[in-house]
């Protein structure tokens, strides 16, 4: 079954879109939502995905990609904060949409991470996107 | 409520949060977004020369740990370092404005000139 999304921010350079999983919705904007640090990294992150010519760096990172599908990472990582942002990447009429979907936030690095963000990559590398309608 | 309607509350909110910044820190966000502008040129030119990081960070004197947290955007780019980069990658920045039809401030954005 397709999942929902919707649109938070569209370009105003490029053929780009930053959506969010209808189901994710909620944690991501509570993550957001009075976190000056956060919203300033993020703020900094948005703008170079859809504004600038290379949307990729250090903290929007490709981490599986193939020929179907893209998933990408965001971090949030100031004040030595631990925060991953989990995103799929769709090319939909030639736009690409990049969607927000997990977030896991970690206070500190830890050897486990790497097998958490195993089973999210996992969980997400079938989702396929629609609007939500 | 419809799509449309969903959708536009949405990104009201969305964008609510993200100018829920004090003034002096949607001025600081706005100038390291306004960086980023020169840092995407920079990072297009590394490729294209096939220079790293941490050789441009020799090229210019500095350490690759600092550059890094500038391309993170963690840290400030001041003029001298820009003016540094431009010197040790051959290219000349000059400077545009873009002015957006529905926001109060004008954001400027670097283009690019070569000097081989």
């Amino acid at each position: 079954m397709k999942r929902k999304y919707e649109i938070l921010q569209r370009s105003t350079t490029y053929e780009r879109v930053i959506g969010v999983d209808s189901e994710e919705r909620e944690e991501i904007m509570k993550l957001l939502e009075g976190n000056s640090k956060y919203i300033k990294k993020f703020r900094y992150i948005v703008d170079k995905i859809l504004e600038q010519p290379n949307m990729y760096f250090d903290d929007y990172k490709k981490i599986k990609s193939s020929h179907r599908e893209t998933i990408t990472e965001i971090r949030l990582f100031p004040n030595g904060d631990n925060c991953r942002i989990y995103c799929k990447e769709q090319l939909i009429d030639g736009t690409l949409h990049c969607v927000i979907l997990a977030v896991l936030l970690e206070k500190k690095k830890s050897q486990k991470i790497n097998k958490v963000i195993q089973q999210i990559i996992n969980r997400i590398k079938n989702y396929e996107y629609e609007l939500r309608s | 409520m419809n799509y449309e309607a969903k959708s536009r509350n949405t990104q009201e909110r969305f964008k609510k949060i993200m100018d829920s910044l004090t003034e002096s820190e949607k001025i600081e966000s706005d100038s390291f977004i306004l960086m980023s502008s020169f840092l995407s040129l920079i990072e297009i030119v590394q490729e294209e020369k096939g220079i790293t990081r941490k050789e441009l960070a020799s090229l210019i004197k500095t350490s690759p740990s600092y550059l890094t947290q500038v391309f993170r955007g963690d840290k400030p780019l001041n003029f001298i370092t820009l003016a540094k980069i431009q010197q040790a990658l051959g290219i000349r920045f000059t400077v545009g404005v873009k002015q957006p039809k529905k926001e109060s401030t004008t954001r400027k954005k670097a283009k690019l000139e070569y000097q081989y």
